[in-house]
């Protein structure tokens, strides 16, 4: 795991030295239930001191309560929350070696930029001079430290989630939690926020837990992403092996697209075969002959060619039966005959636009093609 | 604009401007022309001097009453925001199930509903000689025979006015903690402060809008009540309103009664403005 700290850090943000923790927490058989709906199910996680750890899935998987049971704003039903070893499952929050940036961004409104980023720290009895010091410190790692006056309803939306940020970290917590923070942003800002938020995580190198529904967002910042659905754990990885290598057909479905077709692999003249909406296909390694399976395959793998002539085998040969302009690219909706795939075509210039009804076969190759898990019923 | 809006327009106001012009200025004109009237016994004359101006502010013991009733005025608020405060916060921070919480809340607002006069006689029959508070002293054996310490004095007439008036404590203090977001005290927590200090540091100055709008209804209320002093008052229980009522009553000194009236009115408008001040201060937090 990458673990990265910057020498570029000043006095106030050194990390303290430690003995080597590898596991800055460590979450046992976790649960939550809220009269009789399950929040949290049994969910066991570990998280390497340094990690970004992204908790992705849709609203109601559980995964804010999650994050709010690291935090200790919500008591666990069952099971245990161990931070750097030590059992912290029933410790108040105002106790807790963690700090949370909250979706609203909880700012206090009746206090300054200033006075809201040194506010723990001066009820904590810190001297007048050392609280601003430090809160000019965070302020300066978000990029606001000129704003430290200013009341925060004067401040733009991204000033603000800066400012939550800078008060978050001011503590030098062991593990930050970001409890869907750019939500409220709009688009460019969002993006934009992505790039500063991995950046401070580079530079300061402390553990970051993020908590999405942004599929975008997981796979632009983090170092690892845990899939949840239904207060479960689906699938966890890094950015890169969800991505090409989801493990079911929800995972495939919700991080990236996916054409997902069912079929029994047979036995054909080159090898086993898969049936896509009723043409053959090299079946991918993995399965056997005669087995059933969830198959799939990403828009952006499978080779564009232009009228019926190109071929070969592992081709898809359909029509367009529409059109959606990207910029960067083209999807485009396939009619196979029995179904309909979608592929996206990039615009890098030489090939002409498609028009509806033009005839096209596609390649997918067998290394392309996904073979998904069914469904855990959730 | 076209006429058929004006018109529109001009017949969706002028119930209302036609209510407040005859009800509120008229009113107030014609208290304006007594007040510079003079007295001539048996009634008064027509005129235009400043002498009941004069008089409220030269003769002690208009200045006493005034001021008596700014005293007044300012325990009722006390008493009240002391015990509606806790009550508010109760309701809405500790009552977890919505019913119970409206019941409570109702508990406190549905008496507006009964007749005030009904509400401030209460007290009369709990305070008096052979009231509830004077029987239970005596059986639990610590008076020995029924005392009147508690009925007709400043203390009755507070007491009285904190209970006929709390709902408009109440309520106001209520709606603003209410609409405190609830993750700035899980902010708060979450930066390592204790319950306690939360609320000194950032519950309560977030909640002072409510406490200072409940503050001046209850204060204003008080300061234009004569029915507690005529009810559970002493002799010493006199109130500005009692005297304006006896000026435009008994004493038949209209000019007065109106001037007087007119102080009142202007002591209660500069109250309103500088809490309306106050209240703008903290606009735009929740933005």
């Amino acid at each position: 795991m990458k673990r990265v700290r910057s020498l570029r850090c000043g006095p106030p943000f050194v990390m303290p030295e430690r003995t080597p923790v590898n596991k800055i927490i460590k979450i046992e058989n976790l649960t939550k239930t809220f009269g009789k709906v399950v929040g949290v199910d049994h969910i066991s996680l570990s998280v390497e001191q340094g990690e970004f750890v992204t908790l992705l899935g849709p609203s109601g998987c559980g995964k804010s309560t999650l994050l709010r049971m690291i935090g200790g704003f919500e008591e666990p039903t069952q099971g245990r929350i161990l931070l750097d070893g030590q059992d912290v499952t029933h410790v108040p929050p105002s106790k807790r070696a963690v700090n949370m940036v909250f979706q609203d961004y909880a700012l206090f409104p009746h206090l300054s930029v200033g006075k809201n980023v040194g506010y723990g720290l001066r009820v904590a009895g810190m001297p007048r001079r050392k609280v601003r010091e430090k809160a000019l410190d965070a302020l300066a790692l978000v990029g606001l430290e000129d704003r430290f006056d200013a009341a925060p309803h004067m401040l733009s939306g991204g000033q603000r989630q800066r400012v939550a940020l800078a008060r978050a970290i001011v503590r030098r917590p062991k593990v930050l939690l970001l409890d869907e923070p750019l939500s409220a942003l709009d688009a460019n800002l969002r993006e934009q926020m992505q790039v500063e938020l991995k950046a401070l995580h580079t530079k300061m190198g402390l553990t970051f837990i993020l908590v999405t529904h942004d599929q975008t967002e997981a796979l632009t910042m983090s170092d690892r992403i845990v899939v949840m659905r239904g207060g479960k754990i689906v699938q966890m990885g890094s950015p890169v092996e969800l991505y090409e290598r989801p493990a079911t057909s929800y995972v495939a479905g919700f991080i990236g697209s996916t054409n997902q077709f069912r079929s029994v692999v047979a036995t054909g003249p080159t090898g086993p075969q898969v049936q896509c909406f009723g043409q053959s296909l090299s079946a991918p390694a993995g399965v056997a002959p005669g087995q059933e399976a969830l198959f799939g395959f990403r828009p952006e793998k499978a080779l564009v060619q232009f009228g019926e002539g190109g071929g070969g085998p592992d081709t898809l040969r359909g029509s367009v039966a529409d059109i959606l302009y990207h910029g960067q690219s083209v999807r485009l909706m396939i009619d196979l005959g029995a179904g309909e795939v979608l592929v996206d075509l990039p615009m890098s210039g030489s090939g002409g636009m498609p028009q509806v009804g033009d005839a096209i076969s596609l390649r997918v190759g067998a290394d392309k093609i996904m073979v998904l898990a069914d469904e855990v019923a959730a | 604009m076209n006429g058929a809006l004006r018109l529109k327009r001009a017949l969706v106001l002028s119930p209302p401007l036609l209510w407040t012009f005859m009800f509120m200025f008229v009113p107030y004109a014609i208290l304006l022309v007594y007040s510079f009237w003079q007295q001539k016994y048996p009634t008064f004359v027509p005129a235009f001097q400043f002498g009941n101006y004069v008089q409220i502010f030269t003769d002690p013991q208009y200045f006493r009453v005034i001021l008596r009733t700014l005293k007044i005025a300012f325990f009722v608020s006390l008493g009240a925001a002391l015990v509606a405060y806790p009550y508010a916060y109760f309701l809405v921070f500790r009552v977890r199930k919505p019913g119970l919480r409206l019941m409570l809340y109702m508990a406190v607002v549905a008496p507006l509903w009964v007749s005030y006069l009904l509400r401030a006689y209460t007290w009369k029959t709990i305070l008096g000689t052979t009231g509830i508070l004077n029987s239970f002293l005596m059986s639990t054996g610590i008076l020995s025979e029924p005392s009147s310490v508690f009925l007709y004095n400043q203390t009755a007439m507070i007491v009285t006015l904190i209970y006929v008036f709390i709902p408009f404590m109440v309520m106001p203090i209520y709606a603003v903690l209410e609409k405190i977001p609830h993750s700035l005290k899980e902010a708060s927590a979450d930066l390592g402060v204790g319950r306690l200090r939360t609320f000194l540091n950032v519950t309560l100055p977030l909640s002072i809008p409510g406490v200072v709008a409940g503050f001046t209804m209850t204060f204003c209320l008080t300061f234009g009540d004569f029915i507690a002093p005529f009810l559970v008052g002493g002799p010493d229980g006199q109130m500005i309103a009692n005297v304006i009522a006896s000026q435009f009553g008994a004493s038949l000194n209209w000019p007065l009664g109106a001037a007087l009236a007119l102080v009142m009115l202007m002591i209660v408008l500069s109250i309103i403005t500088v809490s309306d001040k106050f209240e703008r201060l903290g606009q735009g937090r929740f933005a």
